[in-house]
């Protein structure tokens, strides 16, 4: 396990010890609705409140824990975005990619002012590959930055589990060793960003990618 | 003749009625080993101590109820969820009784030997992170909450109804700035 696994798992089993506030009950959410939220029940708006509620309740965040235990997990309906563009498409995706997210970050900008300068910065890398990775070795490669950049890759598995960290590297790809994916299913998707460090110290993340392993 | 053929069918029916009671009460049983196991994976220590005593408590208590209302068969996904709602109700009415709070605190290492192996999560820590959490962003606080719960990403993604790479943003950023806010209250995971 690695030292990044390991500290999420500090965390997250410190998080499920908390100390309940044992007088918090009437104003807790009844079960039923609870179980619903976990299922990725609701409407958005209810179930975002109940996750806000279970941020600070440790008796509910238990029975959220419990309906989980018990099978409750959203169902694969919502579509994701980005995942299925055919690698023909990439230059009419990117167009419509970047005026839904000038809409997207104007429209989020009015509610709760989300961060997005990452993304938005005109050095952020941009992903030269497809959304498919070889499991016998492949190479993930973006567009470069300014003479003397040097780079950070990050890859994990959909569940944050790293499949390969690399910092500083002076070239704008990284080879991914199939001794690296052996442990990952087939089919599998992975996600990977890369952070650039220009020459003046500042560092841009690019935007995470989805690549799924053959 | 006819009262030969009723005689069958009375006995076919004896038997469907017989047969659907079994299912039913292996429904219940299976649903029984599920929750005891739930609560003894999920809740804290004192509570799991009594995962026996508790769902079985919920269990008679909500077909009680339903028997009472005449509605005489549960099963399935409804089943599943009020027994579920039967189990944290009891849950919650025991931690409103003072004196199985204070009881439930203390742990009997002999008689849960199971549970003492794992080393106790940090408290500390938990509530320091609570206290943390509550200063992020909303979409980030909400992003860490559901991982910490256990979502995957992709599923984080689907309950915030997002897509899979702002749900990793968010979790990452969110998870940076909360080992931030730890830090600065002298807290380190």
């Amino acid at each position: 396990m690695s030292d990044a696994r390991r500290e999420f798992e500090i965390l997250a089993r410190a998080f499920a010890a908390r100390e309940g506030r044992h007088d918090s009950s009437s104003a807790c959410p009844p079960a039923e609705q609870l179980f619903e939220a976990a299922s990725g029940g609701l409407d958005r708006e209810q179930r975002l409140k109940l996750v806000d509620h279970v941020s600070q309740c440790a008796e509910c965040a238990t029975a959220w824990r419990l309906a989980m235990e018990l099978g409750a997990r959203p169902a694969n309906t919502v579509e994701v975005r980005g995942r299925s563009w055919a690698p023909s498409f990439a230059m009419a995706a990117s167009v419509i990619l970047a005026v839904g997210l000038t809409t997207y970050v104007v429209r989020q900008g009015r509610e709760e002012s989300p961060q997005y300068r990452d993304v938005a910065h005109r050095l952020a890398p941009v992903s030269l590959i497809g959304d498919k990775l070889s499991r016998k070795g492949d190479v993930l490669r973006w567009t470069p930055g300014p003479e003397g950049s040097t780079y950070s890759v990050r890859l994990t598995t959909a569940d944050l589990v790293p499949v390969l960290e690399t910092r500083d590297i002076t070239n704008a790809e990284v080879g991914v060793p199939a001794a690296m994916l052996e442990k990952v299913p087939p089919g599998e998707q992975l996600l990977w960003q890369v952070e650039v460090r220009l020459p003046d110290g500042q560092r841009v993340a690019s935007e995470t990618y989805v690549v799924t392993l053959d | 003749m006819l009262n030969s053929n009723y005689r069958e069918v009375e006995t076919l029916d004896d038997g469907d009625a017989q047969s659907s009671a079994l299912a039913e009460a292996q429904t219940h049983q299976s649903l029984l080993r599920d929750l005891k196991r739930a609560v003894r994976h999920v809740c804290p220590r004192s509570l799991a101590q009594d995962a026996e005593d508790l769902v079985q408590e919920s269990f008679i208590r909500l077909l009680r109820a339903h028997k009472l209302e005449g509605q005489s068969k549960l099963s399935g996904a409804y089943l599943k969820k009020v027994a579920y709602s039967a189990v944290i109700d009891e849950i919650r009415r025991r931690r409103r009784e003072p004196a199985a709070g204070l009881a439930s605190d203390r742990v009997d290492i002999d008689a849960a030997p199971d549970l003492m192996q794992e080393e106790a999560p940090d408290t500390t820590l938990g509530n320091a992170m609570e206290v943390s959490l509550q200063r992020l962003q909303p979409d980030r606080r909400r992003a860490l909450t559901l991982h910490l719960l256990g979502y995957s990403v992709p599923e984080v993604a689907r309950m915030l109804e997002c897509n899979a790479k702002r749900a990793d943003n968010l979790v990452h950023r969110g998870l940076a700035q909360l080992r931030e806010f730890l830090q600065e209250m002298g807290v380190h995971s």
